[in-house]
């Protein structure tokens, strides 16, 4: 009998412990799993981040690099026309047919007016629209010819040449 | 949204070549048209000189134009990336906390549930 007692205290006792272990157990197990899962969702923001970042900088690298190559063409193009003047003595052309140079200069400052007037936003005019080739589109700036071209502001030549045979 | 710049016309100028030979039909020809005789004269090379500074700043016009469109790319893409990514953000916040709720009832050894 005193050892069945003995016995008794001794397993509650046992099983007291058992339920502390387990609850302290539990307790340390949600501590646990609850840390990890910040961890976790640390790490997924940081790598996240890292894409961010590794995606900004290639975005600026790109633009950078259009924007090199795009000043090396407005480079070359404004050496243009140091190129022509170049060609030309303008003293000598003037003594020799100064009513011809008087009308390219002015041709020419109205074409590189009409530059400006196109690089502020203005509308193309009809002629400018149906220009078949850079040259005829403005002998001052024509790579502005491919500019709205590629962006579908000028009429096809073939469909004007259709339109015309049909009327 | 920022405003597009103002629209430019140019003014047209008249260019009048004058040499030696050809002063007195110019004279004349500013008469008839009733203009006195009076100029703001360039040499040939004055001539050149302003024809390159002109080019020169329609260069740096364009250049400043890319250098904007350049940024206007820029800055949507990487609006576009946080956005992304803030979005991403929000979704893995919201998979752990249904994650660390599922976990949270803890590790079931009732072998009687």
């Amino acid at each position: 009998m005193k050892l069945s007692g003995m016995l008794l205290i001794v397993i509650m006792t046992m099983g007291g412990i058992g339920y502390w272990y387990y609850t302290d157990t539990q307790r340390t197990i949600a501590v646990l799993t609850e840390n990890n899962a910040k961890l976790e969702l640390a790490v997924a923001t940081n790598e996240e981040t890292i894409k961010t970042m590794a995606a900004d900088f290639a975005a600026a690298n790109e633009e950078l690099k259009k924007v090199n190559t795009e000043f090396a063409n407005i480079r070359r193009q404004n050496q243009e026309l140091a190129n022509k003047l170049a060609d030309i003595d303008m003293t000598a052309a003037a003594i020799a047919n100064p009513a011809a140079i008087e009308r390219a200069v002015n041709r020419g400052s109205v074409n590189a007016g009409r530059c400006f007037e196109l690089l502020s936003g203005s509308e193309l005019t009809e002629d400018e629209k149906n220009a078949e080739n850079a040259r005829s589109f403005n002998k001052e700036c024509p790579w502005l010819y491919d500019t709205y071209k590629s962006r579908g502001m000028l009429n096809d030549p073939t469909n004007n040449t259709n339109n015309q045979q049909t009327n | 949204m920022l405003p597009p710049v103002d629209e430019v016309n140019m003014r047209r100028i008249e260019w009048i070549v004058i040499n030696e030979n050809n002063i007195d039909e110019v004279k004349a020809r500013l008469e008839s048209e009733g203009k006195a005789f009076a100029f703001y004269a360039l040499t040939g090379d004055g001539y050149g000189a302003l024809g390159l500074n002109f080019s020169d700043i329609r260069a740096l016009v364009q250049q400043q134009q890319q250098i904007i469109v350049a940024y206007e790319n820029y800055y949507k893409a990487a609006n576009k990336a946080l956005d992304d990514a803030e979005t991403q953000r929000q979704k893995e916040e919201a998979e752990a906390a249904a994650k660390a709720a599922e976990e949270s009832k803890g590790i079931d050894l009732n072998p009687f549930n």
